[in-house]
């Protein structure tokens, strides 16, 4: 900045209540327009530069994000500074008691008269753009000659209170450049500075060629960049700054898979488009992950590759985690009663149709749950599910559950958790499709109901049976009698000593082994009439090597059977929440396989030991969450 | 605590501290890796009832406390104990330093907010001076403008008319143009 003229002293407010990094206010983002007072090569909007939103159409977007419950608004663009109406946009931000943000590029910033102006209107949080340390570099990418402004914006942001992140878009350009903006942002402690993918959207796709690096150098420089910014920062005794990354598969970043920062861990809820006549939800539709991740353990928090990408590239560079242990389930924190006297009978009285809106909420995410005249909104935050699959879990398989223990985690889902099935209101709704949907609890005891199957198969057992993950033997009042007949002979495997040793005691009749699937040793001429998976399936950290192990030893005529669940969403209080995310219970789980994840995994077998398939039991809207896949060996 | 000293504490592990030769006071030599600065102070201003405390450096990475009993200390034994209680007391206060570290978000956020709702409203005076006008802001040097407006390049709606009206061959060539230039910008 060269502007010399005299200025009254300004005195540096903190901006009140604000913390750096607190991202607990849930923010709503507004794109004013995509106008912009730099060019950047990668710009998203490359193709409606000229579109601008109206001072009415973002008031109203203002307001409506206070009716929405949103506690911050954000002004995107294009470049929201450019635009003159901003100073009353954050005024009427502030009037409704809502914070105030902004994604920028900053330069605007750089007069501190500004920065007063709008940290009194109650500015909490900035995302500023700068993709590189140097004037060369940034100058490079934003087409303008920018860097001096966005520079010294940060330094007049800095130290303020504010949430305040940096980010930096990563090209061909200046993906061998990013040690530079570490060491120009080491003096600002409380900066978060975020290394982003570029998105092959815009100008990310026209210049696609020219622009676009692979990510596994982008994973590998971004490595070396936060590692030589941690060093940097712990040698200064600094707090800060801060190193994150965004749009990169964690697969490629090892020890650094917790620093991913996106949209969702900013506190974004919803945004809305120039045009749009209501907000949507954020949402990761613009990135895939490929087949190959299937039972990546990193698969939630992963934003996978962006689509654009994948179509050019393919996922050859990813290597997904399949050795660690992952989640079965996620909670549904109560965030608010919408409404204590709701007496709705069709899907024309519903309050989503009517005010609270159908499109602002995350189909996958947020959850009504209907009570009689009451309603309730629930949210899922967890990472360790991604959007596609907690969707899938809501929608495909209908896997919610009311959390009606008193317990860290429910033991007796049958006794603890009520099922939660999509309301009778929504039925010839005609926003079925793109509606997150009203639910109500089922009073049926489906795992009970739906574990009969399992018990019918077991009744039937004769001969030699190898129970594979028996557990503490829930099963006994059926094994036990037909054991003690003679009628089977039984081999327990479990790798938990406690359980076998329990088991020890109780079935004098059972042969037990304490060792895990893939340990088991076994005589060579040892065969089975009956090989039994029931619930250890997903506990398996290579199936395909057990069933190759042990298809051969199941006699022709004989079974094998392979039980287990899908994961599932819990709907609890915030007091039940915070209790099981305090717990230290681990992970078993190595997947979340369905019947037909488990079918795929026996179809190489199929033709060697003619596999032909005698039940199944799938998984839907209103079954428990447990399926059955039994097949003949012939 | 340092491993290269010499002590005369048989039940003091590893050597940890040195005695001097007064016989009233006691040096140890701290891990600066180990324990914070702000620990040795904390502990160190424990003792200062009782002992004067010295604290230098005498290499990189090691801090040097040396305790000198007030009183006259009669038997080794009570040299002993300082060191025992100068290492709990040490040990105590890096780990009430860590657990601050830890929880310095929550605490400044309660703190502000604490404070910023006891403020209460401006007052007078300060809504006085407060700048209430929603006026665009002051930008002389004209920042806030679009880059097209800036560089006098057209719209996409303008260089749609403008296509319109040159014939089909010299349009195709100027969007190659166009592309190739902002390919190489």
């Amino acid at each position: 900045m060269s502007d010399t003229r005299p200025r009254p002293e300004l005195l540096r407010h903190r901006a009140p209540g604000a913390t750096p990094g607190s991202r607990t206010g849930t923010k709503a983002l507004i794109k004013v327009g995509y106008a912009c007072n730099e060019h950047c090569s990668f710009c998203h909007t490359l193709e409606v530069r000229h579109i601008q939103g109206s001072t009415a159409e973002v008031d109203g977007k203002i307001r409506r994000a206070a009716e929405l419950g949103h506690e911050m608004v954000v002004l995107s663009g294009g470049e929201p500074t450019i635009r003159p109406e901003l100073v009353h946009w954050a005024s009427l931000t502030a009037s409704l008691g809502l914070d105030f943000g902004l994604v920028t590029n900053g330069q605007m910033l750089a007069y501190p008269e500004v920065v007063e102006k709008l940290i009194a209107r109650r500015l909490r949080y900035v995302y500023l753009s700068l993709h590189g340390g140097t004037r060369k570099i940034h100058n490079l990418m934003v087409r303008s000659d920018a860097f001096d402004a966005a520079y010294k914006a940060v330094e007049n942001l800095s130290g303020r209170g504010l949430d305040l992140a940096v980010n930096c878009v990563i090209t061909r350009h200046n993906v061998e450049h990013l040690q530079g903006l570490v060491d120009a942002l080491l003096p600002y402690a409380d900066v978060e500075v975020k290394f982003s993918m570029v998105e092959p959207k815009g100008g990310g796709d026209k210049l696609f060629d020219h622009l676009m690096p692979r990510v596994e150098l982008v994973a590998k420089r971004v490595m070396e960049a936060i590692s030589y910014g941690d060093r940097r920062v712990a040698e200064l005794g600094q707090r800060g700054p801060t190193f994150s990354h965004g749009a990169i598969p964690l697969c490629l970043l090892p020890g650094y898979e917790d620093r991913f920062d996106d949209l969702k861990t900013h506190a974004y809820r919803t945004m809305i488009e120039v045009g749009e006549p209501d907000f949507f939800p954020v949402d990761d539709l613009n990135k895939t992950h490929a087949d190959r991740c299937h039972g990546c353990a990193l698969r939630g928090p992963c934003p996978g590759l962006y689509n654009g990408y994948h179509e050019v590239y393919g996922a050859t560079e990813l290597y997904p985690r399949r050795d660690r242990p992952r989640s079965n389930s996620y909670n549904y924190k109560l965030e608010k009663l919408v409404s204590l006297a709701f007496e709705g009978e069709t899907h024309d009285d519903c309050l989503l149709r009517r005010g609270v809106g159908v499109t602002p909420w995350d189909r996958g995410r947020d959850l009504f749950v209907r009570n009689g005249k009451r309603v309730a909104r629930f949210r899922a935050q967890s990472r360790d599910f991604s959007d596609r699959e907690i969707y899938a879990i809501k929608h495909d398989l209908g896997q919610l559950y009311l959390d009606v223990s008193r317990k860290d985690a429910p033991d007796d889902f049958a006794r603890d958790l009520v099922q939660l099935a999509r309301s009778p209101l929504c039925e010839g709704c005609p926003s079925f499709a793109e509606c997150t949907g009203m639910f109500e609890p089922v009073f049926e005891d489906v795992f009970t109901r739906d574990d009969a199957k399992v018990r019918e198969v077991l009744a039937s057992l004769r001969g030699e049976v190898l129970d594979l993950g028996c557990g503490e033997g829930p099963y006994e009042s059926i094994l036990a009698p037909l054991a003690e007949a003679g009628t089977i002979r039984y081999l327990g495997v479990d790798p938990h000593a406690a359980a076998i040793a329990e088991l020890r005691q109780r079935w004098p009749w059972a042969e037990l082994r304490c060792t895990g699937g893939e340990e088991l040793e076994l005589d060579p001429e040892r065969r089975f009439d009956h090989v039994l998976i029931l619930r250890a399936w997903n506990h398996l950290r290579e199936p395909e090597r057990i069933l190759d192990q042990l298809l051969p030893r199941v006699r022709p005529g004989g079974t094998l059977t392979i039980v287990d669940n899908v994961a599932f969403g819990l709907a609890r209080t915030r007091d039940q929440t915070q209790r099981a995310e305090r717990s230290r219970a681990q992970f078993e789980h190595y997947r979340n396989d369905s019947l037909a994840d488990a079918a795929r995994v026996l179809e190489p077998f199929g033709a060697r030991f003619g596999l032909a398939e005698i039940a199944r039991s799938t998984v839907g809207p209103r079954t428990s969450n447990q399926w059955l896949l039994r097949v003949r060996v012939s | 605590m340092s491993t290269d000293n010499q002590t005369s504490f048989t039940d003091i592990p590893e050597a940890v501290v040195s005695v001097a030769a007064t016989d009233r006071s006691v040096s140890m030599v701290v891990d600066s890796e180990l324990y914070p600065l702000q620990a040795v102070y904390g502990a160190s201003y424990i003792f200062i009832d009782r002992c004067y405390v010295f604290i230098d450096r005498p290499e990189p990475g090691k801090y040097r406390v040396t305790l000198t009993a007030k009183e006259s200390v009669e038997e080794a034994e009570a040299l002993r104990q300082l060191v025992g209680e100068y290492a709990n007391e040490l040990l105590s206060c890096a780990w009430r330093h860590q657990v601050t570290q830890d929880n310095r978000v929550a605490i400044e956020t309660v703190t502000v907010q604490a404070i910023a709702g006891a403020m209460g409203e401006p007052s007078l005076d300060d809504l006085a001076d407060f700048d209430f006008t929603d006026e665009a802001l002051d930008d002389p040097l004209g920042i806030a403008q679009s880059w097209e407006d800036k560089h006098g390049r057209k719209s996409p709606a303008e260089k749609e008319q403008a296509k319109a009206k040159v014939p089909e061959g010299e349009a195709a060539e100027a969007t190659e143009a166009a592309s190739t230039e902002e390919a190489s910008a």
